[in-house]
């Protein structure tokens, strides 16, 4: 590159920035466009939304730079976020559609014969065993319209509730809490209340490597306000207790105990909001309700000192916690995955929602209980869609027949298509998951798209027969562990190559425009699911299988919106010209045009549910004229949220004799979750080339361990062999392991448990119980492995 | 080659202090400041998206330096080394052998 052009682009870069943030830039500067077009759209990466213009130049992704008028990130990008372009370019890339043969390798096909073949076998199966025996599994990391289009075809066309998404692994416990507390899925409040939080409340997340820009909107809050109170409650002293003020260590999975302290703390010492908790909660079991006392009395078996014994956390750390929580005047509290990834995943969210209503930190600005969401689309395409076994679009259960009722009339499909049965979840899925000749597997095929179950479900060892035996099509970018295992792959195209919405955690849904062809063959999912309909003669369900993307997502997307445009999810408002315009996307409820979006749900002026005739006409909701907060979805009619009586329940395993460590897992800042597009970024990989595990100094010292020694992990269900790091930011009997990794010896879910919440069917991957034992020195294990090969084997299977 | 356009916030009155920092590293060249002198507009030149990260470690370590945040990337020439298969062992060619799906 010639040194005129390398100035050019560094002051195109320089101005872009000043620019993004108001500052002057000099007048005899000269900045030349250096880019063909910009493409308005969302980062492919993490639940935060952030809003990004992808440059373009000569039909290629050449360029990427913040949105400054987006709300979530201001115009600031994190390391994952700008390298979506190696994505797009590697050369790993699948471009054609391949069915394995009889010898066992993949064979490229044409797209007529590979989705003839997909159809013809699905409905083979479909009539030789029922209409249940196809499932398809899913992705927060798929577009709305897409996961909106399989489901419709699914629920709708096969008449088969057999449709889950990996979101089930990640969120199903925060919308079990969600909707338990509040009656309604998704956040009360917004991003924006961080800036007028005074004491935030980090819980069961590295914010600062899982969700790096909101993290950099903490920092800047704390650092321009000092007194504001950082509080981070996690097992590991990881980079986001670096500004904490406050440490609340506890050993993994007993965190209910702290929250039920806190909560005891808040009321002896008369910290509670009585007014607010008369008003607009109520206490109860979850089948009875009580009145306060039974509450305080509950809570009061909970007190420091013996909460210190059971969990680790100090006591004078739990009182002090207590305190900032219930007294700084707006307390913004943040979680993900250490809530969630539990079998009381449900109860913990509860329990933090608890929290809130007692001290009545919620529904006012700075104040919220707000769940973090791993995914890109999470909510916007997968829960808002209803794409999981029980759910219909709307969120509301296929088992409720007024819904189920309405969704048919909307998709013009006779009374009774829908079957009124939940479909399985994730886990019950793939454990039956299996080939004809085995019986007791009632699911003989599956389609998953932009997901990597052969690597990403927990006690991994279970599964994988069944995905090898039954009927797999795989929709991915790159080869997998699942496309080893697959029967038919179709190479999928990505975010920037096909555009459609995403919708982050704070109810927002931003649309990204195509930008570029994708490379190949390579087709949207969208496509791939409307050929499918054609073929199977539902061509009437899916009647959007344009060629062009943006056509097709736009009818999509219609069809969504106008089912779901009379729920309090609505996004009726969003229509797909608006949201080209709209600089930083739409929060729902957007019930109009001229709407705004909302940026707190439930208090009048705020809420347009509050005046939305449709929805209470539709839902029977009476919201009476003189109540400021309501939660109008309130199952009791009384717009009043639960405080739950939940009793302590720790994990499904809890060290022993045998197996005397926690093993945790997580993600670092620099991977996205299973590694397949990340792990094949160079500088990424270097940066974390392999997975490890983390043990702390003193466990160490018993074991004879230092850095970089091999060390064997295994639980009851299965052993990896991984490098030790030797950190000090966990306690003494907790372990820590990455879980990008591909290679075969170091993918942790091997060793993770399957266990579920009982009501979220969420899988406890946070917490197992293991043992350890040094194995060896420092090896030259297999650094940034990769899947290259589609023909590569799954070894052991 | 990646080019980035960074904002490098600045500890109060501790602007030219660290704009005399800045000018030791070639990589980053100084475009502007905000007027309440707490924010520099620098372009920063590296090899590579490692080298980039690797660099603005360093410069935070000056305890002057708040923050670095990025706002814009160009990759051209990065995307074009990629489509001129300038990378190693990489390749879906080579068939491996694989047991016999039972049908």
């Amino acid at each position: 590159m010639n040194v005129t052009r390398r100035n050019f682009i560094k002051l195109s870069a320089a101005a872009a920035t000043a620019a993004s943030v108001g500052i002057n830039f000099p007048k005899n500067a000269k900045a030349r466009e250096v880019i063909d077009k910009w493409v308005k759209g969302a980062c492919r990466f993490c639940g935060t939304g952030c809003g990004v213009y992808v440059g373009v130049k000569n039909g290629k992704a050449v360029a990427i730079k913040g949105n400054p008028d987006a709300k979530t990130n201001f115009g600031f990008l994190c390391v994952k976020g700008f390298l979506a372009y190696k994505v797009m370019y590697h050369p790993d890339r699948l471009k054609y559609p391949m069915i394995r043969q009889n010898d066992g390798n993949f064979k490229r096909v044409s797209w007529d014969k590979a989705l003839d073949h997909v159809a013809d076998k699905f409905r083979y199966l479909q009539n030789k065993y029922s209409k249940d025996s196809v499932a398809y599994y899913g992705s927060g990391q798929c577009m709305t319209e897409e996961s909106y289009t399989f489901n419709k075809l699914w629920k709708g066309g096969f008449r088969s509730n057999m449709v889950e998404g990996n979101p089930r692994l990640c969120m199903a416990s925060a919308v079990g809490g969600y909707v338990t507390t509040f009656g309604s899925d998704e956040p009360v409040g917004s991003y924006a209340d961080i800036e007028k939080s005074k004491c935030i409340f980090l819980v069961g997340s590295n914010t600062s490597e899982c969700h790096p820009i909101i993290f950099r909107r903490v920092m800047r809050h704390k650092l321009n306000n000092p007194d504001v109170k950082i509080i981070v409650c996690e097992p590991r002293k990881t980079n986001t207790a670096k500004i904490a003020d406050l440490w609340l260590p506890v050993d993994p999975g007993t965190d209910l105990a702290v929250f039920h302290s806190m909560a005891r703390e808040i009321i002896k010492n008369n910290w509670h909001n009585e007014d607010f908790i008369k008003n607009n909660a109520r206490i109860t079991d979850g089948k009875n309700t009580y009145d306060f006392k039974k509450y305080a009395d509950f809570v009061d078996q909970f007190t420091p000192e013996k909460v210190e014994k059971l969990t680790r956390c100090p006591a004078e750390n739990i009182k002090k916690a207590a305190e900032w929580f219930a007294n700084s005047g707006a307390t913004y509290t943040m979680w993900t995955m250490g809530l969630n990834q539990r079998i009381r995943g449900v109860w913990a969210n509860n329990l933090m929602h608890n929290l809130h209503l007692i001290t009545g930190n919620i529904a006012k600005p700075g104040a919220d209980s707000f769940s973090l969401t791993g995914q890109p689309n999470a909510c916007g395409g997968v829960r808002e869609t209803g794409s999981l076994c029980h759910l219909l679009p709307g969120t509301k259960p296929v088992a409720n027949d007024m819904w189920r009722s309405y969704v048919e009339k909307a998709w013009e499909i006779p009374e009774g298509t829908i079957d009124a049965k939940p479909g399985f979840h994730t886990i019950k899925m793939f454990d039956n998951l299996g080939g004809e000749n085995n019986p007791d597997k009632p699911i003989k095929g599956m389609l998953t798209s932009t997901t990597n179950p052969a690597q990403s479900l927990p006690n991994l060892n279970k599964y994988l027969k069944g995905m090898e035996d039954a009927f797999l099509v795989v929709l991915d970018i790159f080869p997998t562990r699942t496309t080893q295992l697959a029967d038919v792959v179709l190479p999928a195209a990505f975010i920037y190559e096909k555009g459609g919405v995403y919708g982050c955690s704070e109810r927002r849904s931003q649309l990204t425009e195509k930008c570029v062809n994708p490379p190949g063959e390579a087709k949207p999912d969208i496509w791939i699911a409307a050929q499918l309909a054609k073929r199977m003669g539902l061509e009437k369900i899916i009647p959007w299988s344009d060629d062009d993307s943006m056509t097709a997502n736009e009818k999509a997307w219609t069809d969504y919106i106008t089912v779901t445009k009379d729920t309090e999810h609505t996004l009726w408002g969003a229509k797909y010209d608006r949201l080209k315009k709209e600089p930083a996307g739409l929060q729902w409820p957007c019930p109009s045009l001229d709407h705004p979006g909302t940026y707190k749900r439930y208090v009048r002026g705020m809420d347009p549910m509050f005046n939305h005739d449709g929805f209470k006409k539709l839902f029977n909701k009476e919201i009476p004229s003189d109540e400021k907060i309501y939660f109008y979805m309130d199952k009791k009619g009384e717009g009043k949220a639960n405080i739950f009586l939940r009793p302590y329940a720790g994990p499904a395993e809890t060290p022993s004799a045998e197996y005397p460590f926690y093993l945790t897992t997580g993600r670092v800042i620099e991977q996205w979750h299973t590694g397949t597009m990340t792990m094949r970024v160079p500088e990424i990989a270097r940066a974390h080339p392999n997975g490890y595990l983390e043990i702390h100094p003193d466990d160490a010292k018993k074991y004879n361990i230092t850095s970089g020694d091999m060390i064997k992990i295994t639980s009851k269900r299965g052993t990896n062999i991984l490098p030790a790091v030797i950190v000090e930011n966990s306690m003494p009997g907790i372990l820590f392991v990455p879980w990008f990794d591909q290679h075969i010896d170091r993918m942790i879910n091997f060793v993770c448990n399957d266990a579920v919440d009982k009501g979220s069917k969420q899988p406890e991957f946070k917490i197992a119980a293991v043992k350890i034992e040094r194995i060896s020195g420092p090896k030259n294990v297999a650094d940034r492995y990769v899947i290259e090969n589609i023909n590569s084997e799954f070894p052991g299977v | 080659m990646i080019f980035s356009g960074s904002l490098v916030t600045v500890k109060e009155n501790k602007l030219e202090n660290v704009k005399e920092f800045l000018k030791g590293y070639p990589q980053v060249e100084i475009y502007t400041s905000s007027e309440n002198k707490q924010n520099i507009v620098v372009a920063i030149e590296a090899e590579s998206d490692e080298k980039l990260e690797e660099l603005c470690k360093t410069l935070s370590s000056n305890e002057n330096i708040i923050n670095i945040a990025h706002h814009y990337f160009h990759f051209e020439e990065e995307v074009e080394e990629i489509e001129k298969g300038n990378k190693q062992n990489i390749s879906l060619k080579g068939f491996g052998k694989k047991k016999k799906k039972q049908l």
